[in-house]
C-alpha cells in the first residue's frame, strides 16, 4: 500500500488508518464526531495528498479540455478553477474532478484518488492535437485546511491568502517550492487547498498546525472529510458517481453546458435530456434513531422506489441521513428505509442537508 | 487496552460478568475502539430467551454495524435504557455504564467454560492487531 509524506506525522498523533485508493490514509484521529464538529466551529487540517494530479498542456490544451469535460472550460481564467467531469460517450461519469487554469494554455486536473489511473489511461488515449499529459499525483502533496477560521489560519503564512475568492487559486513559494492554494473545498465551510511538492508537505502541515493551535486546528480523518460532505450533499465517486449514472441524475445539471459545442457524452446527454433521467438524487433525514447505510432500498406504499448511495450518521443534525436516488416522478415526502430487513421511515429533503 | 481480570470474553468482543446465576453483558474496550464512536444501540426486549451465541442487538458506530452475541444462554432480565439514550457510553465505559443486558442463565455450570479469561483475551486481541 503506498503512503503519504505525511504517514509518520499521523501515526505520531495516534491515527487509525484504512485503506483508501491504494493508500494507507488516516480514517481518524480522535473520533469522527469531534473531528467534524471542529471543522464546522472552528478548523481541521487534512492529509488529501492520495488525490491525483494531471496536468494538460500545449497549444492545443484548450481545445482538448473542451471536447474532454463538459464544463465551459474556455471561461476560465488563469487562476480560476472549476467542477466537471470526465464523461464516457454514454453520458456516464468517468470521474469527478476539479479543472485549474494555470496559464492560457495549461490546466491541472485534480482527481479521486481511486481513479487517477483509470482517469490518466482515459485522456491519453482521447488525446488530440498537440499537448503534453503530465500525470504528477506521485510527485505533488495536498493539504486542507477547511472550517470558519481556515482564512485566519492561512494568513499567517501566506499574507494575501484571504484576498482569494472562492474557487480561485494562486501560485506561490514555499520553502523554495511551487504551491498552488485555492480557495476550495469538500466540507462546505470555508477553507483551502494546498498542492506542493512532496519534498515540503510536512514543513507545510507542521506550519499550519503551528499557526492553527491558538485557534483550536484538530487534524481530521476521511471518516469525518464523508460525514461533512454527506451533510453536505456532495457527491462521492462510487457512491453517487459511476459510470453508468449521468451528471443529469444526480442533479448537477448545472456542470453541462451544452451550448459550448459537442464533448465526450454530449450526445447521450441530449439524448437523456429529452427523454428525462428517470431517477433523482434526493436526502432523506431519518425520523427515529436509525442509520441507513449505502444499497438500503428505500420504499414507499410496500414499492421500491430507490436505494441509498451514502447512507451515515450526521453529527451535526444528531441523525441519520442518506443520500438516496429515488424514481423521478415520486413525489413523497415520506418514506420508508430498509435497514437490515427492518423498516424505519425517513422525511425527503432536498440537498444540502445543512444550510450554508 | 483494558481487559479487566474478574470478567470472561467471547471471540466476538463481548464481556461477561457472572455473579452467581445472574449474568451481565456488554463489549469489551478493543471493539470500542475498532468501532469508534458509537451512535445508536439496539437491544431485543426483556423476557427474550437466548442460547448461547445468539444475536440479542446491534452496535453503530459513525461507520460501521456489528451485531452483539449473547455469551451464555439465558433469559433477559434487564436491558441498560441508560445506554439507548447515550450510546457514547459505549466509548468512555465499556465495562461500567455501557453494561447492556442482565440474564439469568440457563446453564451456569458448564457454559463459562468456552469462553477466555482476561489473559486469553488480551492474547487473542493482540493476534488479531
Amino acid at each position: 500500500m503506498k503512503r503519504t509524506p505525511l504517514y509518520e506525522i499521523h501515526k505520531t498523533l495516534n491515527a487509525k488508518f484504512m485503506e483508501f485508493g491504494g493508500y494507507e490514509m488516516p480514517l481518524q484521529y480522535t473520533g469522527i464526531i469531534e473531528e467534524h464538529l471542529a471543522v464546522r466551529k472552528k478548523a481541521g487540517i487534512f492529509d488529501v495528498s492520495h488525490m491525483g494530479e494531471i496536468f494538460i498542456s500545449g497549444k492545443d490544451a484548450l481545445s482538448f479540455c473542451e471536447w474532454l469535460t463538459p464544463n465551459h472550460v474556455a471561461r476560465l481564467s488563469a487562476g480560476q478553477a472549476q467542477y466537471s467531469f470526465l464523461l464516457n460517450e454514454r453520458g456516464g461519469v468517468i470521474d469527478d474532478l476539479i479543472i485549474y487554469r494555470l496559464s492560457a494554455d495549461s490546466f491541472m486536473f485534480c482527481v479521486n484518488a481511486s481513479n487517477t489511473d483509470k482517469d490518466y489511461n482515459w485522456i491519453l488515449s482521447n488525446r488530440k492535437g498537440n499537448i503534453v499529459i503530465d500525470n504528477k499525483s506521485e510527485d505533488i502533496g495536498l493539504i486542507s485546511v477547511q472550517g470558519p477560521l481556515s482564512g485566519i489560519i492561512m494568513q499567517s503564512i501566506f499574507p494575501d491568502i484571504q484576498e482569494i475568492k472562492r474557487f480561485t487559486f494562486k501560485t506561490d513559494t514555499f520553502k523554495g517550492r511551487q504551491i498552488y492554494f485555492s480557495r476550495t473545498g469538500y466540507t462546505g465551510e470555508d477553507g483551502y487547498e494546498c498542492f506542493v511538492d512532496n519534498a515540503v508537505v510536512v514543513d507545510l502541515w507542521n506550519a499550519v498546525m503551528e499557526s492553527g493551535r491558538l485557534h483550536g486546528i484538530k487534524p481530521i480523518g476521511l471518516g469525518a472529510r464523508d460525514t461533512l460532505r454527506a451533510e453536505m450533499g456532495y457527491p462521492l465517486y462510487g457512491m453517487e458517481l459511476n459510470d453508468t449514472t449521468t451528471p443529469l441524475s444526480a442533479d448537477l445539471g448545472w456542470v453541462i453546458k451544452m451550448d459550448k459545442g459537442a464533448f465526450i457524452g454530449s450526445d447521450a446527454l441530449k439524448v437523456v435530456a429529452e427523454k428525462g433521467v428517470g431517477k433523482r438524487l434526493t436526502g432523506i433525514i431519518m425520523n427515529g434513531r436509525s442509520i441507513p447505510r449505502h444499497q438500503n432500498p428505500v420504499l414507499w406504499k410496500d414499492k421500491i422506489i430507490g436505494e441509498v448511495t451514502t447512507g451515515t450518521y450526521s453529527p451535526s443534525l444528531s441523525r441519520g441521513i442518506a443520500m438516496a436516488y429515488i424514481d423521478d416522478d415520486a413525489e413523497v415526502s415520506e418514506v420508508g428505509v430498509d435497514i437490515r430487513s427492518i423498516l424505519h421511515t425517513g422525511t425527503v429533503v432536498q440537498l444540502p442537508f445543512i444550510k450554508k | 487496552m483494558n481487559v479487566p481480570k474478574d470478567l470472561k470474553y467471547t471471540k466476538d468482543h463481548e464481556w461477561a460478568r457472572i455473579e452467581g446465576t445472574s449474568v451481565t453483558v456488554g463489549i469489551t474496550d478493543y471493539a470500542q475502539d475498532k468501532l469508534g464512536d458509537v451512535v445508536f444501540i439496539e437491544i431485543q426486549d426483556g423476557d427474550t430467551r437466548l442460547k448461547q451465541g445468539e444475536k440479542f442487538g446491534t452496535v453503530e458506530s459513525v461507520k460501521s454495524v456489528s451485531d452483539l452475541f449473547t455469551p451464555l444462554s439465558g433469559k433477559i432480565t434487564e436491558v441498560n435504557k441508560d445506554l439507548i439514550d447515550h450510546p457514547e457510553f459505549v466509548n468512555k465505559d465499556p465495562y461500567g455504564k455501557a453494561w447492556m443486558i442482565k440474564l439469568a442463565a440457563d446453564n451456569i455450570q458448564n457454559e463459562p467454560a468456552g469462553l477466555m479469561d482476561a489473559d486469553a483475551y488480551e492474547k487473542y486481541c493482540k493476534e488479531a492487531g
